[in-house]
Parts: C-alpha cells; sequence; structure tokens
C-alpha cells in the first residue's frame, strides 16, 4: 500500500499531510520525507493524520523518533487527527503524554507543549 | 501471559456448537498486512459484537503479531507462509499467527509500558508486544515445531 504525503506550509510550521495506513511497510517513507524537510532549515513540523486510517507501532515509533530529531534541530513535531482510533492508541502506549495531538493545522500550531516529566 | 506447551488441537464432541473459522496462509512478507487487517476487520462487522473501537485494536494486535511473525521469518530466513487462522465464536474472535521463526520468549522482550518518566521517548521500537498485551482480553504463546503460535482472544467490547 502507497503513503501520499503532502508538504505545505502553515504560519511557519512545515505542514506534512498523510494519506494511507502508516505502519511497518509505510512509515519509513513517512520518516524519510519529514527529515528531509527538519535538514532543509524547517525543524517546526506538523504531521496531519486526518488521512490515516491505520497506524501500527512502528508508525507511532516513526513519528516518536520524529520528535525528537525535530527538538534536536530546535523545533517541535504536532499531530493533527480527530480520529478517535488514534487517540485510543496514543493512550495504550502512554505517548499521549509525549505527542501533542489537535483537531486541526491551526489548533496545533497554537497547541501548548505537554507537560513533561 | 502463558507459554504453554505444545499441545494437540482440541477434539470436537457431539453437542458442541459449529465453528466458523477462516484461514490464510499469507507468504512472510510485511506489504500483506494490510490485507489481514481488512480480513479480520470484516470477520469482526459480519460476526458483530464487537464495538468499531475493539474491531480497530483487534485489527492492530492482529497486524503486530504478523509483522513479528514475518520479522522473524526474515531474520531466519523462512520463506514458509505465515498461518493465520481466525475463529468466530458467538461472543469473541480468536486470533492464531503461527510462524516458523524459530519461536522466542515474550518475557524476554518488552517490560509493560511505561506511561510516565523520562524513558517513554525512548520507546521508538518494541511497542508492539505492550500493545497486543493491552488489548487482547486473552494473550497466549506456545512453541510449536519451528516457530510460534501467538493466540489472541478479543471478547465483548469493553
Amino acid at each position: 500500500m502507497e503513503l501520499a504525503v503532502q508538504v505545505t506550509e502553515h504560519d511557519g510550521w512545515a505542514v506534512a499531510a498523510v494519506h494511507g495506513d502508516l505502519d511497518l511497510t509505510t512509515a519509513p517513507g513517512l520518516r524519510e520525507q519529514v527529515i528531509e524537510v527538519v535538514l532543509s532549515g524547517r525543524p517546526y513540523v506538523i504531521i496531519d493524520l486526518q488521512g490515516v486510517d491505520f497506524i501500527d507501532s512502528t508508525g507511532l515509533g516513526v513519528l516518536v523518533g520524529l520528535l525528537k530529531r525535530t527538538r534536536t534541530h530546535g523545533g517541535d513535531l504536532r499531530l493533527v487527527s480527530t480520529r478517535p482510533s488514534l487517540r485510543q492508541v496514543l493512550r495504550l502506549t502512554g505517548l499521549d503524554h509525549a505527542l501533542t495531538l489537535a483537531d486541526d493545522v491551526p489548533a496545533a500550531v497554537s497547541a501548548a507543549q505537554p507537560h513533561r516529566g | 501471559m502463558t507459554c504453554l506447551p505444545r499441545s494437540a488441537p482440541p477434539s470436537r464432541t457431539a453437542g458442541d456448537p459449529v465453528r466458523r473459522a477462516i484461514h490464510l496462509e499469507l507468504p512472510p512478507r510485511t506489504d500483506y498486512l494490510a490485507l489481514v487487517r481488512r480480513v479480520v476487520a470484516t470477520c469482526a462487522a459480519l460476526q458483530g459484537g464487537l464495538s468499531e473501537r475493539r474491531t480497530d485494536e483487534l485489527s492492530l494486535a492482529i497486524s503486530e503479531a504478523c509483522a513479528n511473525a514475518m520479522d522473524g521469518q526474515r531474520a531466519t530466513g523462512s520463506t514458509d507462509p505465515v498461518h493465520v487462522d481466525i475463529e468466530l465464536g458467538p461472543d469473541a474472535l480468536v486470533v492464531t499467527i503461527t510462524d516458523h521463526a524459530g519461536g522466542f520468549s515474550p518475557d524476554e522482550i518488552a517490560s509493560p509500558l511505561v506511561v510516565e518518566g523520562p524513558d517513554r521517548l525512548g520507546r521508538e521500537r518494541g511497542l508492539g508486544l505492550p500493545l497486543m498485551r493491552d488489548i487482547a482480553d486473552d494473550l497466549r504463546f506456545t512453541r510449536t515445531d519451528g516457530g510460534t503460535a501467538v493466540r489472541i482472544e478479543v471478547r465483548s467490547p469493553r
């Protein structure tokens, strides 16, 4: 299955809109594309997962890796989705404490970082 | 978590309800994962009784188990098919994934999920097994000849 990623810009944030299943097969492609964005000097990244029907542990791992990558470059990473299944899987893995999930792109831009520690 | 010795399949006795079962044999390639998820989700929908959320979670657990099986077989070079057996019971879905990856010990792999604490961002790998543990109402690993059978049971909505 193919994963489509389209990168646009919003308020100084790079927005990567993803469509398809984010799994073991497709997640490395997303990682490569977002790392390319970060290395091109845009470390503030929003990943719009509204078009993602399914995410597995590899997909979640890639999101965590990208969060660390953006912060290493002085930026940040935020997620967008209203899908209950994504919220649930973030909760199950405890990653809701680490990854910021907003309902839409403007809300992601204005979202506070989750509490650390 | 239970690791059981290999045992014969349960024999059906007179009076047991006939079990509806679906059997898949998949090439050990991860690009078949999406197909497995669709089949499991469709079975759950046809069976009824599972909420949409539980169906999504079941698909995730099965996908993780199949990914582990395929990863394991890639590591050992086995090209044997991965078997996926879906049993549709009156109030449960039981899915058993059997690989030929030489067997492993799940207890050596993952500790329970650490939700809080500084190492949570270290969780780039190894999330699959904890997710399966969390989702399944019952999860069993059995050693087979040359591999592992993972039995995942999901019962009523919760």
